[in-house]
């Protein structure tokens, strides 16, 4: 039972773990899942932004490009500035237009032309130049003063249906000036209002430089809230960055910056608390899983113990049944035993009736013909009809001795007097009045092999052998010889008494000794049934052995064992 | 003259009853238990049977029941059950088998003898019937 009562505990178990299993799979999962749909917002989010964030560097690039030509514009169209400029007013110069595009606008070098192209005035980084040269720029300058000479002198070639506003004038570049990045704008200057009359061929051209990796940079950083905005000519070193266009098309270096990752920043935050919580969650489902797990074997371990207790009862009502049917099979035996027993004791009691009839019949009958033949009675005769009746007295004596002695061992009465005797003599004994009372038969003795004395009950041996000659006689009608022999071995002396009677079946042995049992094949001859069963009583008393062997139809012999020493002899070894 | 056979197994019965029976002018059989008796019954056609019940090798209820069922000439020979047996049942069989009469032992010799004369008054009517006729 034990063994397949552990299978469904071993299942139980093995769902328990395959469900905390899927569960804590399942945790794991909707985590990684969230991580990942995480980090996948934060990377588009940070796309985004990086978009934005080029958008506005861009934006602010475009403007500080453009406002180089709007900044110069507020110098040059200007009705003082041509007057100025024509009377090469130095100070008023470099105080209206040099100093102020520096301070104001941060332009980092400014020249005026004057009309025939000659450098009139230089400022760089603030600071007047009053030697009028260049530092490294004169290239870039006299090419956009050169653009815009171009269009003015359009302007007033014939032909020219549509001439361009003065004042819209301008040429401008960006270009890389001693490797930095640089707008050069160049605008004429020219008057505010018809004020001042300014003659074609006559214009001044103001030019500005503004470098694109210095003030600029920082105004773009401002402007886009980038601080660590910067100028490189390496692409690789930021991944943020965009580059800063010549207009030529070259590539003159980048806007750089580190870029501001919102979606990084946000999950940088939060994935402290969004381990915590997984771990959290992790450990809910391992301990609800636990908690399961337990359960589950808790259910099992009661089931089982159910499951014992039912095997326990079914068992204990097997057994009470079991006891109940043996119980009733006991009685039915113990019944059908009364029953016997009565059915025995009845027939016992007509066979006794008989027994005693039989030898009363004899003294009656000789009793009678005594009486009756008083005119002739010789002294032969007289002593021959004593002779039956006394033989007669003799077997009603031994018959009632049995049946007493019968009813005292039944009783527990009898109580064994051992004394020293010598079995040859008590066979010898028994055989005589044998042959008194039956003269029918012969009995062949060899005593010789018996010990001198035995310790041994004298009334209840010679009990013992005058029930066993009796039997030989009485069963053997028609063989007329009996035969005892003796032997002694081990302390114990044996007497078989053999007749070559009707004998038994085999069946009938084992109940021979059982009270008022008598073999079939003795039927039609009276007797009693308590012999045998009083002789192996007595011979039991004092410790000995009876045993009998028999074929049906050719006789039977029984062999009575004795101890020489006396009843106790066999219990003390026994003991022993 | 009159032939009673005796069947009992105990000799000094056997003795007894033959001895009376001498002395009231019968002429006697013996014979030891049913199988010895049935073979005198053959041997010598005796007038009346006197039979014990119990006996070895064949018992008188036996004895009558083979008369009756295989040698149904000799059924008109008169038994008379002389037994140590007094119950009912035997007494019954016994005379539901044919016998003519039932006596128990102790042996009362004086009403064998009369139970005797009645048999032989019956017997000597039959045959004097038979003759008759």
């Amino acid at each position: 039972m034990g063994r397949e009562k552990a299978v469904p505990m071993q299942q139980n178990i093995r769902i328990t773990s395959h469900v905390t299993i899927v569960l804590t799979l399942l945790t794991a999962l909707t985590a990684l899942l969230l991580a990942g749909f995480m980090w996948l917002a934060s990377a588009k989010v940070d796309d985004l932004a990086l978009i934005r964030q080029k958008g506005y560097v861009e934006q602010g690039l475009d403007e500080q490009v453009k406002a180089v030509q709007h900044e110069l514009e507020s110098v040059t169209v200007w009705n003082d500035a041509v007057l100025l400029v024509a009377r090469d007013d130095h100070p008023w110069i470099a105080e209206n237009i040099g100093t102020w595009m520096h301070k104001y606008f941060s332009h980092d070098r400014t020249y005026v032309f004057n009309e025939r192209d000659e450098l009139a005035f230089a400022m760089r980084d603030g600071e007047d130049i009053a030697a009028l040269t260049f530092l490294d720029d004169e290239k870039a300058a006299s090419a956009v003063r050169e653009s815009v000479r171009a269009v003015l002198h359009k302007r007033i070639a014939p032909g020219d249906s549509n001439p361009p506003v003065l004042a819209e004038i301008f040429a401008e570049k960006i270009l890389s000036i001693a490797g930095r990045p640089a707008v050069v704008s160049a605008r004429p200057i020219v008057p505010s209002s018809d004020e001042v009359l300014l003659e074609a061929g006559k214009e001044f051209i103001a030019v500005a430089v503004r470098f694109l990796d210095a003030s600029a940079v920082e105004k773009i950083a401002r402007y886009a809230r980038l601080e660590t905005l910067h100028f490189t000519t390496d692409a690789a070193e930021s991944t943020a960055a965009i580059p800063v266009m010549a207009t030529a098309g070259q590539t003159l270096g980048y806007m750089a910056w580190n870029p501001i990752r919102p979606g990084l920043m946000l999950i940088e935050q939060i994935a402290p608390v969004g381990i915590a919580g997984i771990i959290v969650a992790m450990g809910v489902v391992i301990f609800l899983g636990l908690g399961l797990r337990k359960t589950t074997l808790d259910l099992s371990e009661s089931r089982l113990a159910l499951m014992r207790h039912r095997d326990q009862l079914e068992e204990s009502v097997r057994l009470r049944t079991a006891e109940i049917e043996r119980q009733r099979e006991e009685l039915d035996r113990l019944l059908a035993q009364e029953r016997h027993v009565n059915a025995l004791q009845r027939q016992f009691v007509t066979m006794a009736s008989h027994e005693f009839r039989t030898p009363l019949a004899i003294i009656d009958a000789a009793a009678q013909r005594l009486s009756r033949t008083k005119t002739n009675q010789k002294p032969e005769y007289v002593e021959e009809k004593s002779a039956q009746i006394r033989s007669a007295v003799l077997r009603m004596v031994d018959l009632m001795e049995s049946i007493l002695s019968a009813g005292r061992l039944e009783t527990g009465k009898t109580t064994l007097k051992p004394e020293r005797l010598s079995l040859a003599e008590i066979i010898e004994a028994c055989c005589a009045r044998q042959m008194d009372v039956r003269k029918s038969h012969t009995i062949h003795r060899d005593l010789s092999h018996l010990p001198q004395a035995i310790l041994a009950d004298r009334t209840t041996i010679e009990q013992v052998f005058t029930n066993l000659l009796s039997n030989a006689v009485k069963y053997a009608p028609h063989a007329p010889d009996i035969h005892i022999r003796t032997s002694t071995k081990n302390g114990m002396s044996y007497v078989s008494i053999q007749d070559a009677g009707i004998g038994m079946d085999a069946e009938d042995l084992p109940k021979l000794f059982q009270p008022y049992y008598r073999a079939r094949s003795a039927t039609g001859i009276a007797g009693t049934g308590i012999g045998l069963n009083l002789v192996k009583q007595i011979v039991d008393l004092h410790g000995g052995s009876i045993s009998v062997e028999s074929v049906l139809g050719r006789g039977t012999t029984f062999t009575v064992a004795l101890p020489n020493k006396g009843p106790l002899a066999n219990l003390i070894k026994r003991a022993a | 003259m009159i032939t009673v056979l005796c069947i009992d197994d105990e000799a000094d019965i056997r003795q007894l009853i033959v001895e009376e029976l001498a002395d009231a002018g019968f002429a006697t059989l013996e014979a030891a238990n049913g199988q010895e008796g049935l073979e005198a019954i053959l041997a010598y056609w005796p007038d009346i049977v006197i039979c014990d019940i119990s006996m070895p090798v064949m018992d008188g209820h036996q004895l009558l029941a083979e008369i009756q069922m295989n040698h149904a000439e000799l059924f008109n020979i008169p038994f008379i059950l002389l037994s140590a047996l007094t119950d009912k049942d035997n007494v019954l069989t016994g005379l539901r088998a044919g016998a003519a009469d039932y006596l128990t032992k102790p042996i009362d010799f004086d009403l064998l003898l009369a139970k005797l004369a009645g048999c032989i008054a019956r017997l000597e009517n039959d045959r004097a019937v038979g003759r008759a006729l």
